[in-house]
């Protein structure tokens, strides 16, 4: 069995990591500046007001807490394996993939802990007669993407098993483990839009018009942050299988091409994330008033 | 628009969903063609069990206030029977059942109609209204 250790260089990478994250989760834990409530607001047309700010800066806190606790762990996790077993993952030493399914891991685990929060008692219920769907939420490119992409996993995973192969390189890593992980990719995406779709139908109480409205922007931005992820980490999975596709293959040209081709997965993938899970101004799309309406 | 749902009421849930539903489809407020929110969504918000609403939205359907239209969801229906141009008419029988009930609890109807319109903040939109 082959045993691995880190580099100087790996250590290195390790550090910087570290620190970054520590960074970030302090940062995160900090209680939200008002520059910060409010670009995130505009970033979801949310109009401020004096109740719904502390339910926005309670859910930046939280959700931005466990996200860097999350990337942080999924860093180190690669490291802490091989000084403990003495080899890489089976998926290799993707730290970044590794980081962005903590993060990924940390988004979730903040909306499981508010979908376990017990509903207030009151002998009087309300709800609001407007229809939530998950293309209110999020763009339907990103809904879309997460539907298709893992495809293209499995049909590269499929030209892997029958690409002539390289004889002198051997096949690593195996075609059942290629084949089992494009497999794995498509079980993640429907896993991330059944997610989706609890945190959209999770209960929506009708309560003032502002918190209503904090409430949708929060739903969207959750959702953003767990499709981004789930975009990124479906293309480092794409590029992987290209990757290693482009390592066993007996063709320079397809080489050549299908490592370009994997390169830009992984460029695509964190684009993907900054993009989506950052940058993307979104105002759900339902009723402006749906409480006094 | 909101549905409101009273768990100390003697009226059962799928009832008071049903009735309110059809007040509000009957008046308009509700306009053909509308979609509804899913069963599973409104027994989520309302915190009822999805068989509650079901039952209530089972009714409305048998009652042609609404139609299901397969994986698109559930909507007004078109053709919604006694369908009363008059909305005035048709919240006064309403508010004729409303106070019946109130009078057969002991309850003056004038008083809870107060307090509901407080809850509700509409005093000031009724005021600018008239």
């Amino acid at each position: 069995m082959q045993t691995a250790q880190l580099t100087s260089a790996g250590w290195i990478i390790l550090g910087v990591g570290v620190v970054i994250a520590a960074a970030g989760f302090v940062w995160a834990v900090s209680p939200p500046g008002e520059t910060r409530i409010a670009r995130w607001s505009s970033h979801h047309g949310l109009g401020l007001t004096e109740s719904n700010r502390a339910v926005i800066a309670a859910y930046l806190r939280r959700t931005r807490a466990l996200q860097f606790l999350g990337a942080g762990l999924g860093w180190v996790s690669s490291p802490v394996n091989i000084s403990l077993v003495g080899r890489p993952f089976p998926l290799g030493d993707s730290w970044v993939m590794l980081a962005v399914a903590g993060y990924l891991v940390g988004a979730a685990v903040a909306e499981v802990v508010c979908l376990g929060r017990p509903r207030p008692p009151a002998t009087v219920r309300a709800a609001a007669l407007a229809p939530r769907t998950l293309f209110d939420y999020v763009p339907a490119a990103s809904v879309w993407t997460i539907r298709v992409l893992p495809f293209a996993t499995v049909i590269l995973a499929v030209v892997y098993a029958i690409a002539p192969k390289n004889p002198q390189r051997g096949v690593d890593p195996s075609v059942a483990f290629v084949v089992a992980a494009a497999i794995v990719v498509v079980a993640f995406a429907a896993l991330t839009e059944w997610f989706s779709r609890i945190i959209v139908l999770r209960p929506q109480p009708a309560i003032t018009d502002d918190l209503l409205a904090a409430d949708d922007a929060i739903r969207a931005g959750s959702i953003h942050s767990l499709s981004a992820a789930a975009v990124a980490l479906i293309l480092l999975s794409l590029g992987w299988t290209l990757l290693s596709l482009a390592g066993v293959t007996v063709n320079p040209q397809l080489g050549a091409i299908v490592s370009g081709l994997g390169v830009a997965c992984d460029l695509g993938a964190l684009i993907a994330w900054i993009v989506l899970g950052h940058v993307t101004n979104w105002q759900v799309r339902r009723g402006a008033s749906l409480v006094s309406g | 628009m909101i549905l409101r749902i009273d768990s100390s009421s003697a009226i059962p849930p799928y009832e008071q969903i049903r009735g309110q539903l059809a007040t509000m489809i009957a008046t308009g407020l509700l306009p053909a063609g509308q979609r509804l929110p899913s069963i599973r969504q409104l027994a989520a918000d309302l915190g009822l069990a999805g068989g509650t609403v079901g039952r209530a939205f089972r009714e409305l359907e048998q009652g042609g206030f609404i139609a299901s239209r397969g994986r698109h969801g559930t909507f007004v229906s078109d053709h919604v029977p006694a369908r009363r141009p008059d909305r005035e008419r048709a919240l006064l029988e309403a508010a004729g059942v409303f106070a019946t009930q109130a009078v057969q609890a002991g309850v003056d109807p004038r008083r809870l109609l107060d307090r509901a319109l407080k809850s509700i903040g509409s005093n000031a939109a009724l005021d600018q209204t008239s």
